[in-house]
């Protein structure tokens, strides 16, 4: 009993060592893929610290690299689904994964630019005036009322023309993977 | 197509957005860029597409998605706790039902919980354990229910002074535990008493221990603490602190 509490007391290193490679080399990637598909730092990390957790129970046994990286992802993925499921639960929409534009791909190492790729394609589809807003907004960090400076607009304008380029790029997203709800009713048909 | 013309945001034609829309979508773009997740009320105005349209060129910031330093070092940290509170109970997982009482006084005094069988001990000995909640030289000892009253599969909540913790009988064993939770200071709730297996969860962001305060699911960093118990007379007292809140 004695050495067992000795044992409990030295607990600093070992068990966490071969776990320390697998956690450095992939926090940061899934920190990524996550934020790429949720947007804000808040959400990501908590999101990302979940994914960890979860898997410390997993990870305590002795796994493959590889076979940690796809858990992780597929644990990522399942979590960003969730994340996306709540913020739909206020509308009445309800959310098949495979209706979110988001979601069209699986090869993870690529998708964070694959993501990236597809906000600039979403941007450039946008008219002149939209696509400038969203620039300011988005790639520089402008406010509104920053945004309205530069572009000789009121703020009240900034702000309603961000919320139709955002809606229609939201549209043009969902036509190129199908629209939402004509997807959906396939998928529903199909299961049946 | 006709009953679709009131849902706004899949429609062809751009309808004129109300100042409430225009508002809310602001405030949720500057949480966006302010590394913050946005208010709820602000995101349920939107449809998620517009939300996820944009998520994507928010992270399309050069640099916008790298993890912050502290973030990843608290991450690690956190992460090699729930390891090694992981470990004690793989081991305890293959010990044989002889040796498993030993076992968990073992237990007790490293990771685990504090666990005395309810009958045969009349005065346990107290030692100072680092990671009970409350030290021997510190407290002080409540009468906090009557053994009888805690028959197998009981858990109850009770207070001891400035500690709200629960006493659980799993199978004949009494045990207690920390009633807040590790994450965020919320109070923990037991699980559904139908659960065929006994534990806690957090009303705040659904964190789960389980009858050994172990952390089975969220965001919760550490296990709970373990609380010193003391069966004399039939009677159960818990180990508090000297004054109340």
């Amino acid at each position: 009993m004695a050495g067992q509490r000795r044992e409990e007391h030295q607990q600093s290193e070992p068990a966490y060592e071969t776990l320390g490679s697998a956690f450095s080399e992939n926090a940061t990637l899934i920190y990524r893929f996550i934020f790429s598909k949720v947007g804000n730092r808040e959400t990501a990390e908590d999101l990302t610290s979940q994914v960890f957790l979860k898997a410390t129970r997993w990870l305590a046994l002795d796994r493959s690299a590889d076979s940690v990286r796809s858990w992780l992802y597929s644990s990522a993925r399942s979590s960003i689904v969730d994340y996306w499921k709540e913020q739909s639960r206020a509308r009445f929409v309800p959310l098949d994964e495979s209706q979110l534009p988001i979601f069209c791909g699986t090869d993870d190492s690529e998708e964070v630019r694959r993501s990236r790729t597809r906000a600039t394609q979403v941007l450039e589809a946008l008219p002149p005036r939209e696509r400038e807003v969203l620039r300011l907004r988005f790639l520089r960090g402008y406010s509104a009322a920053e945004a309205a400076q530069t572009l000789g607009l009121t703020p009240g304008n900034v702000r309603v023309l961000q919320l139709r380029a955002l809606r229609r790029a939201a549209q043009s997203g969902a036509t190129v993977h199908e629209d939402g709800r004509e997807s959906r009713q396939v998928e529903e048909d199909g299961g049946k | 197509m006709s009953e679709e013309i009131r849902s706004t945001p899949n429609q062809n034609e751009p309808t004129q957005p109300s100042v409430d829309e225009v508002a809310g979508l602001d405030r949720y773009l500057d949480a966006l860029l302010q590394d913050r997740q946005p208010d709820a009320d602000d995101a349920a105005k939107l449809d998620v597409a517009t939300q996820q349209v944009a998520a994507q060129l928010r992270a399309t910031r050069e640099g916008a998605e790298e993890p912050s330093k502290q973030f990843l070092g608290s991450l690690e940290r956190s992460v090699s706790q729930a390891i090694r509170s992981e470990k004690p109970k793989q081991r305890k997982a293959g010990v044989s039902r002889g040796t498993f009482l030993r076992g968990t006084l073992a237990v007790a005094s490293g990771a685990g919980i504090g666990i005395i069988a309810t009958e045969g001990v009349k005065d346990l000995q107290v030692a100072s354990r680092p990671t009970q909640l409350v030290r021997s030289g510190n407290g002080r000892w409540y009468d906090i229910a009557s053994a009888a009253e805690l028959s197998p599969g009981t858990i109850r909540r009770f207070t001891a002074g400035g500690v709200v913790g629960y006493v659980l009988n799993v199978e004949g064993r009494l045990s207690a535990m920390s009633g807040v939770c590790t994450h965020m200071g919320c109070l923990l709730k037991p699980l559904n008493p139908a659960a065929s297996e006994a534990g806690l969860r957090c009303l705040c962001h659904d964190s789960r221990f389980d009858a050994q305060g172990q952390v089975t699911q969220g965001l919760a960093p550490k296990p709970l603490a373990p609380i010193t118990l003391h069966v004399e007379n039939g009677r159960v007292y818990a180990l508090g602190t000297r004054e109340s809140v």
